[in-house]
């Protein structure tokens, strides 16, 4: 390859014009769309109407001139002298941002339908700088992004001066393809649409029931009181049922739907590639993301399942990365549709040393918790009987009362207890796993170096029983477990020695 | 890595003999520092007094008046005890490694930071703190303001001497 390449001035790809043509003409739009509706609908005259074409027409060409004079200032190089990547853009006032290669954090990619549709990348460029601004080049061939983001990763490695980087710089050599794909295709997709917001289904199903309760409910009250027009009411009631019932199914339909789109929408295409040093994650419809994740990076990892999803093979990864130190915005990413072994593999390689450990101590919370969790939960229950007993609001009789309280009362509490028995805390000798939740079970994990600082609390009625909360906080959030014996507290020190004798950078 | 995994082999045994958080002793800060705790609730307290006595001119009667003023003075009392408590509880160590804070009497809170992980610190002074002649340290880190720590009621010279000392210590950590 040529090392000095890219060293001239580069425009971008000629399509760019196009792009800056439609996404000004896009912009313009939204600002003037209320202004032209109205003049639609205010029934204009036909010289209004010409001019108006005219104007519009004038308007077009002015665009168009302008995106081509942007499109001729819009001017990128790379200065190998200075080490920096400069870019200048901007037709009446100038802008030139130059980003010393030591600086630069991330370069990946990005779609939006548009670029698909023409062929082009935007190539950003995420800086460690104060300013926290990043650079953006819109539109670019795909043989120029690869090659311009290969250039800057090189260079960037180079100047970076820890050692972990200059390992990694040494790995990644071009043409690798990866160590293994993993591509989730439309089906499961599919099967992720429809297992994941079966909530919002269980909510409609209840406001489905209290409906239909509440016309039955009103129909015996007017029985009482007539009964010539029972058949007519009756029928009357089996219609509106019947028509609720369909009303209700289309919602359902209709809910499925939307989460399908959604799930569509934001993980189309979702591929992760391993290379030998990161892996890749490329997800999205409209605006195609394409991430790069270096263990290093990662803070804190979060397996999501539940029993549905479990049996469908369908783990979903939450991955917190701290972008980087001066900035410290928090980035998470969430791949859905992970089979277990891809889980596996994902885990395996980014804490590689998982499996050996010495120790593996696991901590339970005090049924303190459990009893504030169940006192917590009851709330609800206690504003509906007060709602029920002092306003007309809720109209059930007593025992519906009762008994829709008492239903809901032996659930939480079950729920409850399940969730506490579930909920554990392992330390292991270079990890820290959270189990949580019954149903939706959730996983953390976290390299205990990865600490920035730990805290432990204790409210005055823990001291009795010689209770703490212990929170570990990262870069990328913050592990939190509540109410376990004082026992924990050798291995805060232990975390806390791990951190302190750590060499390895955080990130 | 390697070195790590050879160094850690003995570690097993000696977990209970690592060093001990909880076990250091801690420095208090300065007496000024309730001074203004009590000057801040005193002046809450006024606040809501003579809201109380506009009301009672407005619209209220003495007997609603009496109630108010009891439960308030009972608060204010009870938020000056906790003043006091609060100053007792408050206190700070620096060990080799990391610094440690802890807080409060009704809810304590002890947070460690490791040196190698602050980000940086720095000293702030209010109004009262200018006054009195205290100021805070603060110590940044990476994760986000349930981490990050600020020790109020500081002699200005021991604040610069900690953060100069941590600042040595932080600079220690990157060679």
């Amino acid at each position: 390859m040529n090392p000095k390449a890219y060293h001239t001035a580069q425009h971008q790809s000629k399509a760019g014009v196009l792009l800056i043509f439609f996404s000004s003409l896009y912009k313009i739009f939204r600002t003037f769309w209320a202004l032209g509706a109205y003049l639609l609908i205010s029934g204009p005259s036909r010289t209004t109407l010409v001019y108006t074409g005219l104007g519009l027409l004038l308007l077009g060409i002015s665009t168009l001139i302008y995106s081509y004079l942007y499109y001729r200032k819009f001017v990128y190089y790379i200065d190998y002298n200075r080490e920096e990547f400069v870019l200048e853009k901007g037709i009446f006032s100038t802008e030139n941002t130059a980003i010393p290669f030591n600086k630069i954090q991330q370069v990946y990619f990005k779609r939006s339908i548009l670029q698909r549709i023409i062929k082009v990348y935007s190539l950003v460029i995420d800086t460690a700088g104060s300013n926290q601004k990043e650079v953006e080049i819109k539109a670019i061939s795909g043989k120029d992004a690869n090659r311009l983001s290969e250039i800057l990763l090189k260079a960037k490695a180079e100047k970076t001066q820890t050692p972990t980087s200059q390992v990694e710089s040494t790995q990644a050599e071009e043409g690798d393809g990866g160590m293994w794909t993993h591509k989730v295709g439309i089906l499961t997709l599919l099967k992720i649409g429809i297992s994941t917001n079966y909530l919002r289904g269980l909510s409609l199903i209840f406001a489905f029931v209290m409906t239909i309760y509440n016309r039955i409910n009103t129909y015996f009250k007017d029985r009482m009181e007539d009964v010539q027009v029972y058949f007519d009411q009756f029928s009357g009631v089996l219609q509106s049922i019947g028509f609720l019932t369909v009303l209700f199914l289309l919602l359902l339909l209709l809910s499925i739907c939307i989460t399908i789109i959604e799930v569509f929408i934001k993980y189309y295409g979702l591929k992760i590639q391993q290379n030998k040093d990161k892996i890749e994650v490329e997800m999205g419809l409209k605006t195609n993301t394409k991430v790069s994740l270096q263990p290093r990076r990662l803070q804190l990892m979060r397996i999501n399942t539940n029993p549905v999803q479990k049996r469908l093979n369908l783990f979903e990864a939450q991955l917190f990365l701290s972008s980087s130190e001066n900035e410290l915005k928090k980035n998470k990413i969430k791949i859905p549709g992970l089979g277990e072994e891809i889980v596996k593999k994902i885990k395996y390689f980014l804490y590689p040393e998982s499996a050996k450990t010495r120790f593996n101590t696991t901590f339970r919370p005090d049924k303190l918790l459990l009893f504030r969790k169940i006192f917590l939960v009851m709330i609800p229950v206690l504003l509906f009987l007060a709602l029920w007993y002092v306003t007309g609001f809720i109209t059930l009789s007593l025992w519906a009362a009762l008994v829709v309280s008492a239903i809901y009362i032996v659930l939480a509490i079950i729920v409850q207890i399940l969730a506490f028995k579930a909920r554990k805390l392992i330390i292991s000798e270079e990890f820290l796993q959270k189990k949580t939740g019954f149903w939706n079970k959730t996983e953390e994990t976290l390299e205990l170096f990865k600490i920035q600082s730990i805290s432990v609390n204790q409210p005055i009625w823990y001291k009795r029983k010689n209770l703490v909360n212990v929170v570990f906080h990262t870069a990328g959030g913050d592990l939190r477990f509540y109410a376990v014996t004082k026992d924990i507290l050798p291995y805060v020190n232990y975390v806390l020695y791990k951190a302190e004798v750590s060499s390895k950078n955080w990130m | 890595m390697d070195t790590i995994g050879k160094e850690f082999s003995n570690k097993q045994v000696d977990l209970t003999s690592l060093p001990r958080y909880e076990s250091v002793d801690f420095s208090s800060v300065s007496p000024k520092y309730l001074i203004k705790l009590h000057i801040q609730t005193g002046i809450f307290m006024l606040v809501l007094l003579i809201g109380l006595g506009v009301f009672w001119f407005f619209q209220l009667n003495l007997l609603q008046v009496a109630i108010i003023f009891t439960i308030l003075i009972l608060a204010f009392v009870l938020r000056f005890w906790n003043n006091y408590k609060l100053l007792q509880s408050l206190g700070f160590a620096l060990r080799e490694k990391d610094i440690i804070y802890k807080r409060g009497f009704i809810f304590n809170k002890a947070t460690v930071i490791p040196f190698n992980r602050v980000q940086h610190a720095s000293i702030s002074r209010g109004v009262w703190d200018k006054v009195l002649g205290i100021s805070s340290l603060n110590i940044f880190t990476a994760g986000g303001s349930g981490s990050d720590i600020t020790i109020p009621g500081l002699e200005p010279e021991k604040a610069v001497r900690l953060k100069e000392a941590i600042a040595v210590k932080i600079t220690q950590d990157e060679s």
